[in-house]
Order: C-alpha cells, then structure tokens, then sequence
C-alpha cells in the first residue's frame, strides 16, 4: 500500500475511545456498565474453532458493543510463510465482524515445525522487514480490513540485527502499509529491561500510523520487569501514554488486564483515566 | 544464515531445555551439531544465555499458568506439588515444541496422575478431583461426543466444595459415574452425574 494512501486509510478510521480486552471473568458487570466502555477487543483465537456457546457470546458481544479482532498466531514474522488454515479462520471471523480495523503482532510464533508457544522477536534486519511484508500481502489476499501490528516485549536481542527496534518498526510500517498498535506498557518495559528512553523510541515512529494502545501494569520477577498484564497501569506507563496521545492521533486505547483481575470499578477508574486524557489531546468526545 | 535457519534454530533452542543447556555449554561445537555453518554458530553464539532462558522459562511460565488453570481445582488441591510435578513433566522434550493448551492440560493430567499413584501422594479424593477436571479437558474438545468418568466419591459434591473454595472439602465416598455428552459435533455439552445407590437402583 502506497505511503498516500495509507495516510488517507488511518485519517479515515474512526475514532472509537478507551475500551478492555473482552475477558469472560468480568462479563456480567461488563454489560451492566456498558455504557462506559467505548469498545471492545477480542482475542481472535478464541473464537476460530469454538464451541456454539463461544459464538454465540460472540453475537451478543457485537451487538452491544464494536469489537476489534487481535489475533495472537499469524505469526507474521515468520520466514516460512503463514499458516493457511488459521489465516482462511480468521478472515472468515474478520468478515462476520466487519471491523474499523484488527491487529496482530511483529513477531513469529513457530519455526520449522515447532510451536514457540509465545510471542518471539525477529530480528531487526531488511530480510526480516521484507517477509513481514510479503506475510501481509499474503494476508490481503484473503482480509480487505486495515490491519495494525503490535510492538511486543523481548527478552533477548536476536543477533544479526542491521538496526534498533524503533526504526525496524518504521521499516516494517513503510513496507506494509499498516497501522501501528503500539502497546506503551511493552515499549515502557523494554526500555527499563534494555536501557533507552521511551521518548527517543517514541519521536523514531511515524505517529501518523499510529492506530491503537494498549496498556496495563506487569510487575518484576529477577530484576526485569514482565509483561504480565497482572497489576494496575503504573505512573511510568501514564507518562508513555499521555505523550502519545499528545503527539499521535490515537484512534482507540484497550486496557488489557489478563490476570488477577479486580474488582470492574477498578477497571473502569483505569479507562475514565484513559478517556480523560485522550480528551486533553482532542483524540475523542 | 537466512532468516528461515535462524528462526528454525531458535525455535528449537527456545523449546528444548537439553538441547538449550548443552547448546551454552559450547555453542560452536553444539552449533555445528544442529546443521550451522562455522560463521552461523559464531553468529548465534552472542545470545545472552541469561536471555534466552529468561524467555524459555516465560514460556514454561506461560504453559503453567494455561494448565493450571483448566486444572484450577487440581493445582489449589496440591499446592506447590502441582508446580513441582508440572516442571518435570515439561522438562521432557515435546517434538514440535509447545503443545496446545488443551492438549498440555490432558497430557500433563495423565502424567500427574499416573504419578500420583506412583508416590501414594495425596488421597484418594485429589486424584477424583484431577480425573474430573481431566474428563472435563477432554469433554470441551468440540468433535468428542461422549466422556465418561468413574469416581470413588461423590465427585458433584466435591467439586461443588472445591470450587467454593471451603476449608475442608466435602469428601464422601460413593461410587458416581459422570458422564459429559454432546448431542451433536460442535453442540453444547451436558453433565450429569449418577452416584452408587442410584445406579443401584436403575432410575434417575
């Protein structure tokens, strides 16, 4: 997709505001306040092969709320090539959904017949910004729905690199043309575990792509911090957050609270948080 | 090295605890061993094995959390055995890496069971417990139609206590048999469950 024409995609999508990550633990207060969460993400892979009692939650989610798709397994970094199956799934749950736009992540989940089981980085080079690419065009064939990939934390430095995160980032964007889903707690975390200032990474990416955040508070384990999705966003992560409101026109930001989940009040005090300051920035209503 | 080889090599690297510890033992030899040029096992060999194993023991971490909790009541039974039990059984080396969640589940059911008989660790009722969640695992695959499980207690009230999270479990002891069954491939499934007197008795 031409640079043009991807600038005029992103301005186009709408504004959709501060929703959560769907998790079934809190779905009873999540429509009893329903009225206070703008969207909704969901995790693809939970409704490509699912019994009839997973889609129809599925229909009653999307007939309260917009729901954008983030899929886990496409493995989008992958040298290999994607996987068919998976790929003809989620299209067809991408299709039945029709969203403003849905999201996987720059990183490879298997390699030669092993399953990794997690999220792995790639390394920052040409080749591996080029696969990425012919892995999206591949995916186009199948999904029209403008789709934005995700930074992902990282424990280790896959050697061979040609350049930093920030500007593979931008490699891979300029590419393929898509969106960024730039999750500020993971860019928050590999800058504390790698030692770099967020806000150098942050002026590195082109703000114009960026979509979409997602945020929410891990904690520490052997002196690197984790991406546990556990605990309330901490301050640094608010810090990442209203920079990036400020300078990008965010269209939507997911709070993603996976474990030891708390009471919903807390959940919603974390989102009116977000609105409000998306608010300052005039990102939404 | 093209990108496909690395990626094939850390995959393995990442999955595979003994090929992992022998591999930063002497990563050039090692290196050589799993098909690198000289100039590719150089290349890898400036991975920080501090790194690498942050990362795989996240993935065993990940697989953990995945289990336990379709084996919620099991782990909460056994406490830290669970753990202890579940880093042995994913020690060994799986072909084709990390399994799908369910699949781990029932595996590591069988493998925890089976253990459990072995070391006469935890009662009678910890290992119902586990053989429910088990059948449980099974009966949520959609294309499984019928499972059926026989307990030596009255596995309903048991689970019932678990789940509560009571201090002392409702432990009685009479034979059940619990069956799952879907009526149709992709439909919902129904639980029922038939304790000894009733099955004595022949009616519902």
């Amino acid at each position: 997709m031409a640079a043009a024409e991807a600038e005029r995609v992103f301005s186009g999508l709408p504004a959709l505001g501060v929703g959560v990550g769907f998790r079934e633990p809190f779905r009873g207060d999540l429509f009893l306040q329903r009225d206070r969460v703008d969207f909704l993400e969901i995790t693809a892979d939970h409704y490509l092969d699912a019994p009839p009692e997973k889609l129809r939650e599925l229909e009653l989610l999307a007939e309260h709320f917009t729901l954008v798709p983030h899929a886990l397994n496409l493995s989008l970094a992958s040298a290999e090539g994607l996987d068919r199956d998976y790929l003809k799934k989620l299209a067809r749950l991408v299709r039945r959904l029709n969203p403003p736009w849905w999201s996987d992540h720059v990183a490879f989940t298997r390699a030669g017949g092993v399953d990794i089981g997690h999220l792995s980085p790639t390394v920052y080079s040409a080749e591996a910004a080029r696969v990425i690419a012919r892995n999206v065009e591949t995916v186009r064939e199948l999904i029209d729905a403008p789709l934005i990939l995700e930074n992902i934390t990282y424990m280790l430095t896959v050697p061979g690199g040609e350049s930093g995160e920030a500007e593979f980032l931008r490699d891979v964007l300029e590419r393929t043309g898509c969106g960024l889903l730039l999750d500020v707690t993971n860019l928050h975390i590999n800058s504390v575990n790698h030692g770099y200032d967020w806000r150098d990474f942050l002026r590195a990416l082109p703000s114009e792509r960026i979509v979409q955040l997602h945020f929410v508070g891990g904690h520490w384990h052997d002196g690197v911090l984790v991406d546990s999705h556990s605990h309330p966003t901490p301050e640094d992560v608010w810090a990442v957050m209203d920079e990036t409101l400020r300078s990008a026109p965010v269209k939507g930001v997911i709070l993603e609270r996976d474990e030891n989940i708390p009471p919903f009040s807390e959940i919603l005090r974390e989102l009116d948080r977000a609105r409000s300051l998306g608010r300052k920035y005039g990102r939404w209503d | 090295m093209g990108l496909a080889e690395l990626q094939r090599t850390l995959a393995r690297i990442y999955t595979d605890a003994e090929l992992r510890e022998r591999y930063f033992g002497d990563p050039l030899k090692v290196g050589r061993e799993i098909g690198l040029s000289a100039e590719d096992a150089r290349l890898l060999s400036q991975m920080s094995a501090a790194q690498v194993n942050s990362f795989a023991d996240s993935l065993h971490n990940k697989r953990l959390l995945g289990v336990g909790k379709l084996l919620a009541m099991t782990r909460r039974a056994l406490g830290e055995r669970f753990d202890a039990h579940f880093r042995r059984y994913a020690a060994a080396h799986v072909q084709g890496g990390t399994p799908q969640y369910l699949d781990d589940a029932r595996k590591f059911a069988t493998y925890l069971e089976n253990s459990l008989r072995e070391e006469r660790i935890g009662s009678g009722w910890t290992l119902d417990l586990l053989r429910f969640e088990k059948a449980r695992v099974k009966a949520a695959d959609p294309k499984r139609r019928v499972v059926a499980a026989f307990f030596r207690h009255d596995i309903s009230r048991l689970v019932r206590s678990v789940a509560r999270k009571e201090e002392t479990p409702t432990v009685v002891k009479r034979a059940t048999l619990a069956l799952w069954v879907r009526a149709k491939r992709h439909g919902p499934v129904r639980y029922s469950a038939f304790s000894a007197p009733r099955l004595l008795g022949g009616g519902k």
